[in-house]
């Protein structure tokens, strides 16, 4: 029976249990019984480690809300700077996080040098110092436009009403902050999960955080039972969140969206929120500029970009496919899963529960279940190919169905009903009326499908077969040898995709709009 | 069941703890009018969902021409109903011109039958210059106006109208009264 392949590891992986794996490629594949018994203690060492990992995710959250809080209410202010939210934002919220992490892994590296030789600060804390930094500086985005939609739902009316008796200031804490708060919750509570079931970027600080443990565990003998046991806690709290973040979306989901009216509401700051908006607006620039300089500046000429794309081109080659795979099986699912997210009643409780229960396990976890599975007997024929694109979908499909759930809540449900009475079959009223109505919604999870497996790394690498490595796995294994001049070009060459997508995107906004399919819906 | 246009069966219906309807039955002859009247929030609403198979009773039946239409599920989907429906608000399709809205609902015709009764029922409804109009650039009359229309437009044996008359000004009213009861 053929395995799925190969592990692997980062530079430095050490577990909780003291195991230390250096190895760049790791076999597994030594044939174990998934069914073996399975004995997973958990020491002193791994609850700290999970104490530490929920410590980090929670300044990760708090540190990056308060900056995005502060750069929406400023963006709010300047209308003539919508671009930034309109264009910007979305392009900077596909980058993956890994990506940010190569990107500022050399400054950070630069300053770490001088603090050290400095002794201002004890070694051990640069690691998550840096870690910190660069997952805020990745979910940025995220915080902000969460805070935008936040400020969005609110109802101008309602704040108007407020203004005649108030003043502006008691009016933003008042009324626009709480009416805001369920988006606010929702971002801080997605960006708390994302970071801690992301090892990606604390691995190549040097820092082990508790989502690192199920990998190093089935890379130790390659047996998924104690890989899931060693998990299970960060399992149980991921699904927990996800329970609170849920019942905020489906209310972010409900409320109508309206005009910016209400975020250019405020006009005459006091000092301390001048100050604010100074900072944030500061660290948006630091964040879109000086690693875009560094990477011009390191790959040195563009004869030597290219020379590195070329070199690349298998692995382009192989990535590009491996996204139109993803999108073509990805965007029906996700429209039939959105569809069953958004019927009334009881049975979409199951639903719910299918998609996102893959938001709550780390994504090396979702890989070793597929390793798991297609060790059973039967399954083993199963593509290798395939393999892979399900572990690309396995993070983002979810994502994806719950975007196009969001766009068929915030449009009219009669639309859809009328339709179904109109309609002269049920194929003619998909065509007609259900697709263009959810058009934007699928379109973006198609963007966001592209994009994310442009960058996925943590559940393919346990998949992917030998010799069909993706563009992120070879930047991935030239980190081994620290930054350097290609990996900036590689880095340029996945933004640069990652950027076409997102363009694309955006054209298809315009035609969208155009061709007045934009309604109620965006 | 006998050949009532449509017979409502003992449905109940709750929303949660809220009962909406309790125990309700009627029935209906062909060519006759039925005007349900009551409060807000008494389920004049869900009924019409009902019937258009919008909404399944959590108990009873009901029939549309003698055919048991649903009882705790769907049995017959909306468009399989034959019915017209003019919502409460209009609920025009943004994307579709009111051409484009009235040709949807159209049913199987040859191209000049179609277009002879479109021309009719654009007329008798007094939208004929609006049809290259999108939904956003209508007042509210015209926009009632155009989904009346397009209840109209699919030739239906029952028409379902859920407060039809609001927006509508007073000639608008009486029109559409009179071309209810005798439509083209």
């Amino acid at each position: 029976m053929p395995l799925p392949g190969y592990v692997i590891t980062g530079r430095i992986t050490r577990t909780a249990f003291g195991s230390t794996l250096l190895g760049s490629r790791a076999h597994v594949g030594r044939r174990e019984s998934y069914v073996a018994p399975v004995v997973v203690t958990c020491d002193r060492t791994q609850w700290q480690l999970l104490g530490a990992s929920l410590l980090f995710s929670a300044a990760v959250a708090v540190s990056t809300m308060i900056i995005g809080f502060g750069i929406a209410t400023w963006l709010a202010g300047h209308k003539r700077l919508t671009w930034i939210s309109h264009f910007l934002l979305p392009v900077l919220i596909v980058i993956p996080p890994y990506l940010y992490a190569i990107i500022w892994a050399s400054p950070l590296n630069a300053v770490t040098i001088w603090f050290l030789d400095h002794w201002i600060i004890a070694p051990a804390i640069w690691g998550w110092l840096n870690a910190w930094w660069t997952e805020v500086m990745s979910y940025l985005p995220l915080a902000v436009g969460s805070a935008i939609v936040g400020f969005a739902c609110v109802d101008p009316s309602l704040v108007a009403a407020g203004r005649v008796a108030q003043s502006e200031e008691r009016v933003f804490w008042r009324i626009l902050l709480p009416l805001a708060l369920p988006s606010l919750y929702a971002g801080a509570s997605i960006i708390f999960l994302f970071s801690l079931l992301e090892y990606g970027v604390p691995a190549l600080f040097f820092v082990t955080v508790y989502a690192i443990e199920t990998f190093a565990q089935f890379s130790l003998d390659g047996r998924p039972g104690p890989a899931v046991l060693t998990v299970l806690p960060l399992i149980l709290l991921s699904a927990g969140i996800l329970y609170g973040i849920l019942g905020r979306v489906r209310q972010v989901a409900s409320m109508r969206m309206h005009d910016d009216e209400s975020l250019f509401l405020f006009r005459r700051h006091s000092f301390g929120w001048r100050l604010f908006h100074g900072v944030a607006i500061t660290i948006l620039a630091i964040q879109v500029l000086l690693p875009l300089e560094y990477l011009l500046r390191s790959v040195h000429s563009p004869l030597l970009f290219w020379q590195v794309a070329t070199a690349a081109s298998h692995e382009v080659a192989t990535t590009i496919i491996l996204a139109l795979m993803v999108v073509l099986t990805g965007i029906p699912i996700s429209m039939f899963l959105a569809n069953c997210l958004a019927q009334p009643g009881r049975a979409n409780s199951f639903w719910w529960i299918i998609v996102c229960l893959p938001l709550a396990l780390p994504a090396s976890l979702l890989g070793i279940s597929m390793i798991a599975l297609v060790r059973i007997p039967g399954l083993s024929s199963f593509p290798q190919a395939w393999m892979t694109v399900a572990g690309s979908l396995a993070h983002t499909l979810p994502l994806a169905a719950l975007l196009g759930y969001v766009v068929l809540q915030r449009t009219n449900r009669q639309y859809f009903e009328a339709g179904s009475i109109f309609q002269r079959s049920s194929l003619l009223g998909f065509w007609r009326i259900w697709l263009p109505l959810s058009a934007m919604g699928f379109m973006s999870g198609g963007v966001l499908l592209v994009t994310r497996t442009f960058g996925e790394l943590e559940a393919t690498l346990l998949v992917v077969a030998p010799g069909s490595a993706t563009l992120m796995m070879r930047l991935y294994n030239l980190l081994h040898y620290g930054a350097s001049p290609e990996v900036s070009a590689l880095t340029l060459l996945l933004m640069l995709l990652i950027g076409v997508a997102s363009l694309l995107l955006l054209v298809g906004f315009i035609l969208a709009k155009r061709m007045r399919m934009n309604g109620e819906q965006l | 069941m006998n050949g009532s246009a449509v017979q409502v069966c003992k449905i109940e219906k709750s929303y949660g703890v809220v009962k909406v309807l309790t125990d309700f039955s009627l029935s209906l002859e062909v060519g006759e009018t039925l005007a349900i009247l009551g409060p807000s929030g008494c389920g004049k609403t869900t009924l019409l969902r009902m019937l258009a198979g919008l909404d399944v009773p959590d108990d009873g039946e009901i029939y549309l021409a003698g055919q048991l239409a649903s009882d705790r599920r769907v049995l017959l989907l909306p468009h399989q109903r034959h019915i017209g429906f003019v919502f409460q608000q209009p609920t025009l399709w943004p994307h579709m011109t009111v051409q484009q809205q009235l040709e949807f609902a159209l049913p199987r015709l040859r191209t000049s039958e179609q277009r002879n009764w479109l021309h009719l029922l654009m007329e008798k409804t007094g939208i004929s210059k609006l049809s290259q109009r999108y939904p956003d650039q209508l007042s509210g009359g015209q926009a009632r106006r155009v989904a009346i229309a397009r209840a109209f437009a699919a030739r239906p044996t029952l028409l379902l109208l859920d407060e039809p008359l609001v927006n509508l000004d007073l000639t608008g009213k009486q029109k559409l009264l009179k071309n209810t009861r005798r439509p083209a």
